[in-house]
Formats: C-alpha cells, sequence, structure tokens
C-alpha cells in the first residue's frame, strides 16, 4: 500500500490526479468518473503556467529574458448529487517557445484548465465547473463564477497566478528576484534570466527568496539563486527546475539562465523549467558577436493538473 | 465514553479541542498528529478575548465604570488532508488579563495560530490557521464617563494563513466589548454578534451608584434555551455573570460588567469571559476606598480539530 502522507489508498476516499496534456482550449479531454456511493467531490485545478521569455542576443541589446508566469488557481466543493457521473478534464499544458528561438520573445502562454460537463470544444460557462486560466506574460487571469456558474452549488476559491520577475537588464544586470507568494496560491512564478555582458562577466539569473522568517525544512527552501553568469571563459549556467515541495506546500518556478559574455563563447544560460502550473525561467541574454546563435532555451511552463477527491 | 452533545467518540470523526495556554505570541505551541485514513480537516480557531478595564475610582459618585473587552477573531479552515503534513503545531492564545488599578487597561489577548513548522517568528506561508485577538479599551473611564469600548481589531485575510487556499475559510472579526456605564448610569447592553461569530465581547461596568454591569444577549428575539440573557453585575445585589459556553457551542458569552459602587462602597468586579470572550469591565468607585474591583479577563483562545 502506497501509505503517502496517510491519505492515498484511504479507504472511503478516491483521489484522482490529472495533468497537462492540453496544448489547446477545449479540444483534449480526460474523463472522470463519478465513484460509486460518493457525497462530496472537491477539485482544485491550476491552469498551465507561461514559459520564460528568450534573452536578446544582439550586440546592442542583450537583457536577459523574463520569468513565466503561474496560472490561476480555483478550488470547488460540491455536494455530489450536483454533479453528473462524467466529468471532462481539460488540463493545460505549460508554455513551450518554438524550436527555433527568437531573440527577445516575450513568453508563451500556458493554456487553461478547465472541468466541464461535456467535452465541448466551445467554452459554455454553464457547462463548466471549474477554470483555471494559464499563465501569461503575468500569472493566470483570476476565474470568477461567471465563468464557471455550476461552482456556485457549493463552495469556491479563486487566487490569481503570480508573476514571473523580470530579466536582468542589458549589461550584465541580474535577474530579479521572486518573493515567496504569501496569497494562499500553491504556484509559483519563474524568474527572469541574467543580462548579458559585452565581455567579462554576464548576469545572474533571478533568484527565489525564501518565505518570509522561513525555517530551512523540506517544506520551504532556503534563498535559491538562478543560473551562474559567465565569467571570464567560464560559460554561463542555466537555471535550475522547480519542484513540488512535501504535501504539495508548494510547486517551485523555474530559474533564470546566467546571462552571457563573449569571452565564454556568448552562449547564455537556459531558464529552468516549472514544476506544474509554475512559470519557466527566463533564459539570459547574450551577445550577437560571437558569430553562432548564442540564444539559450527558457523553461517551459509547468503543465496545469486537476485533483479531484471524492468521498 | 465523554458523549458531549453526542459528537465526541463518535466513529469515524477525530475531534481534538485545544485552549489557550500560550501567553506570548508564537512561542508556546502544542502538536496535533493527523489520525491515519484522514481524509477532511476542519480547523476552527478563535484568539484569546481581551482583558475588561477597571472603573474609575474618582470624585465620590462621578466615576465611570470599565469597559469590556474585546473576544477574539474567528477563523474557519476546512482543507484536505493530503495537503497537511502529518504534524501541526497550535498556538492556542491566552486570554487577556482584567486590569486590576483605577481607570487601568486591561490586557490584550493573544493571538491563535495553526502552523506546520512551530516558529519564534510569524511565518504566514507555513500557517494553516490564523486568529488575531481581542483587544481591551484603549480609553479609560474618566471621572464622569464610562471607558470607551475597544476598538475592533482586523483579520488576516488568507494573506496571514497561505496554506488555507488549498481549501476554503472564512474569517471574522471578534465583537468589540461594550463601554463603561456614566455615573449613575447602565452599562449598555451587548448584543449577540449576528456576523456569523461564536464569541462575544464582554460588557461594560456600570458606573458609581447605582450603574449596573451591561447585559449581554439579545432580548426577545431568541430562544433562551439556547440564548440566555447573561446579567451585569446589579448595585446592592447580584455579582456579575461570569461568560459561559452555551449549548451546541451555539455560543460563547463574554463576561458581564461589574456594578458601580454605591455612597462610599467599592464597585463590583467584571467577570471572566467564556473561552474566546472578552471579559467584563470593573464597576465605577468612590476614591475614598483603598481598593478597587478587578475587572474580568479575556477567556483563552481556542482551537478545534475534526478530521474525517
Amino acid at each position: 500500500m502506497l501509505d503517502f502522507n496517510n491519505i492515498l489508498s484511504t479507504p472511503g476516499m478516491d483521489v484522482q490526479y490529472f495533468t497537462g496534456q492540453s496544448t489547446a482550449t477545449l479540444t483534449q479531454w480526460q474523463t472522470w468518473r463519478k465513484p460509486r456511493g460518493v457525497k462530496n467531490i472537491y477539485i482544485l485545478g491550476v491552469g498551465g503556467g507561461s514559459s520564460g521569455a528568450v534573452g536578446a542576443n544582439t550586440a546592442a541589446t542583450n537583457a536577459g529574458g523574463a520569468g513565466g508566469g503561474s496560472g490561476a488557481q480555483t478550488c470547488v466543493w460540491i455536494p455530489a448529487m450536483f454533479v453528473p457521473d462524467v466529468l471532462y478534464v481539460q488540463t493545460g499544458a505549460g508554455g513551450q517557445q518554438p524550436a527555433v528561438l527568437v531573440s527577445a520573445a516575450t513568453q508563451v502562454a500556458g493554456v487553461p484548465t478547465y472541468v466541464a460537463l461535456e467535452p465541448s470544444t466551445t467554452l459554455t460557462p454553464n457547462m463548466t465547473l471549474l477554470l483555471a486560466n494559464g499563465g501569461t506574460s503575468v500569472g493566470g487571469t483570476l476565474a470568477t463564477i461567471a465563468g464557471m456558474p455550476l461552482a456556485a452549488r457549493g463552495s469556491y476559491t479563486f487566487f490569481v497566478g503570480q508573476n514571473g520577475t523580470g530579466g536582468g537588464t542589458a549589461g550584465s544586470g541580474a535577474g530579479t528576484t521572486l518573493s515567496f507568494p504569501i496569497s494562499g496560491i500553491m504556484v509559483q512564478g519563474g524568474t527572469g534570466g541574467g543580462g548579458g555582458g559585452g565581455a567579462g562577466v554576464g548576469g545572474l539569473g533571478g533568484s527565489m527568496a525564501a518565505p518570509s522568517g522561513s525555517p530551512i525544512n523540506d517544506f520551504f527552501l532556503p534563498t535559491q539563486t538562478g543560473g551562474t553568469s559567465a565569467s571570464g571563459a567560464t560559460p554561463a549556467t542555466a537555471g535550475g527546475s522547480g519542484i513540488i515541495t512535501r504535501n504539495f506546500i508548494m510547486n517551485y518556478g523555474g530559474f533564470g539562465g546566467g546571462g552571457a559574455s563573449d569571452t565564454s563563447g556568448g552562449v547564455a544560460g537556459a531558464g529552468g523549467n516549472g514544476a506544474p502550473g509554475s512559470g519557466g525561467g527566463g533564459s539570459g541574454g547574450s551577445t550577437s558577436t560571437a558569430g553562432a546563435d548564442t540564444l539559450a532555451r527558457p523553461g517551459n511552463g509547468g503543465d496545469g493538473f486537476v485533483i479531484v477527491m471524492s468521498w | 465514553m465523554l458523549d458531549f452533545n453526542n459528537i465526541l467518540a463518535t466513529p469515524g470523526a477525530d475531534i481534538q479541542y485545544f485552549s489557550g495556554p500560550a501567553t506570548g505570541t508564537v512561542l508556546q505551541w502544542q502538536v496535533w498528529k493527523k489520525p491515519r485514513g484522514a481524509r477532511w480537516i476542519y480547523m476552527l480557531g478563535v484568539g484569546g478575548g481581551g482583558g475588561g478595564s477597571c472603573g474609575n475610582a474618582a470624585a465620590v459618585s462621578t466615576g465611570g465604570g470599565g469597559a469590556g473587552g474585546s473576544s477574539g477573531n474567528q477563523t474557519t479552515v476546512m482543507i484536505p488532508a493530503m495537503f497537511v503534513p502529518d504534524v501541526l503545531y497550535i498556538q492556542a492564545g491566552a486570554g487577556g488579563a482584567g486590569a486590576t488599578t483605577s481607570a487601568g487597561f486591561g490586557t490584550n489577548g493573544i493571538a491563535t495560530y495553526v502552523a506546520i513548522v512551530p516558529l519564534t517568528t510569524l511565518f504566514p506561508a507555513g500557517t494553516i490557521l490564523a486568529a488575531n485577538p481581542g483587544l481591551t479599551s484603549a480609553t479609560a473611564p474618566t471621572t464622569s464617563n464610562g471607558g470607551l469600548a475597544p476598538t475592533a481589531q482586523a483579520t488576516g485575510g488568507v494573506a496571514g494563513s497561505c496554506l488555507a487556499g488549498r481549501g476554503f475559510y472564512s474569517f471574522l472579526a471578534g465583537q468589540v466589548g461594550g463601554a463603561g456605564g456614566a455615573a449613575n448610569a447602565n452599562a449598555p447592553t451587548v448584543n449577540l454578534p449576528t456576523t456569523g461569530l461564536m464569541v462575544t465581547g464582554g460588557s461594560g461596568g456600570g458606573g458609581v451608584g447605582s450603574g449596573q454591569g451591561g447585559t449581554i444577549g439579545t432580548t426577545g428575539s431568541l430562544g433562551t434555551e439556547f440564548f440566555p440573557l447573561l446579567q451585569g453585575g446589579v448595585t446592592g445585589g447580584s455579582a456579575a455573570n461570569s461568560g459561559f459556553i452555551a449549548r451546541n457551542f451555539l455560543m460563547n458569552y463574554g463576561g458581564t460588567g461589574g456594578a458601580g459602587g454605591g455612597g462610599g462602597s467599592q464597585g463590583t468586579a467584571g467577570s471572566n469571559g467564556a473561552p474566546g470572550c472578552g471579559g467584563g469591565g470593573g464597576g465605577g468607585a468612590s476614591n475614598s476606598l483603598p481598593t478597587i474591583a478587578p475587572a474580568g479577563s479575556g477567556g483563552p483562545g481556542f482551537v478545534y480539530i475534526i478530521t474525517t
């Protein structure tokens, strides 16, 4: 038996987890079936996080890319009698930059997450039980009950997604540090990449601050740094990817990559991928004077997800 | 078996009650352990009630009564057990002490918290439930007027208890205590709260002379079986009534205020509040007396955790 947090495989409680396969809105649905005899249903949904932005790599402009925004978060509790025996779940994919990167391209939005009565390709609020928007250049937009009126048979909460942070300015600026969210949301934005340096040293990828007054333990990480910047002949490094901490206390966003310098070959550090629902890290900035493609790939936004518990 | 209200020891529901010994903020923690097989967790927390203030022992026949203390704020959280660690730490804040000196203020209550780590600093990102305490009056009774009611205490909202965002929650501000009575005047009645709050403020003390302590309750509109009137102190008569817990936890009553002293006599003491409630204010008195009747203390904060 997997006795995870003392809850999974618990008699009388059905817990199902859906994660983001939906790369387009309202076209790819998964199915949830109501277990026999359930009385209550709880659904938590988070939209897909957006990718990080691409750092610039022109000689004149070499700022780091901004971090991606997290998806928005929505919770619904509802008596099972108001829910059909089958629900359709779209868990929005996180945003990803295209295969061929473009200098200074902005974030790619994550796809929204839905739970609906029918697998419709047209958004119909009266068929929607849960909506959680995906991250864009900012955090996912707050849902409202007008977009998911069926939830009004029960209780619900909405949280806007967290913005990613800005990339470092041209000329070795560091990516902006991300504050730990204290709104109640369980996902984060990504941090920005470091700015490129013409020669010598680039900027650091953005850090993530530990929560105010935080202990250092397995629930909360200490302040985490982004990718290191290029220094002399040492190239920039990639930002780390986000993780899920114990008991789903927080899904971390991706970290920004370090900024490049000419003397290290001009290649910037990549951004880290966001944990589910979180934003990706921005890639570092660089210059084009190295004569090669010096762009680095920003981190992907974390896929949206849905947890359905019924009992 | 303690079959209290037919709910404790109910098969399938684990009910634990924590009451407030914490006399300092985030310093004294109790431990809750998640029962095996838990699915949902409900928490209700109330901050410690504020202490009542004393009356004024001023010129003969003019001292006002002290104000009652405010109740603590009330917070509820309903959250899936999978988002809750196996151990939680609880600070149930103590109630504030009642004043003991002429025109003296009581003490504010202590806040109530449920957190995932027992830190000694406030840590909203690791907090599931927070309920601010009740305050004591900040305006003392004068030689002619009663002390003013305490100010309302703000709720922290989900920004003060971030982990509640995985579930559902409500935040209710506490009820302010009643003002003290002016000389020869009764302290006003403290009506039962209609916000959803399950605790009341304390009532004020009566002014010197014939002033009676404030009543707590709502006359005529509610069944007395569930919501009786709680009488304040009566000059030359009964003492102030202490707060109590009404049936089925429908309402915790604050302490009522004491009566004002008659000519040459000391006012009577304010009474203590039930858990989470404010203490009653002391009655006004004469300055010819060596002592003054103390005010009541606020009730200790508390936390219920019900796991199913």
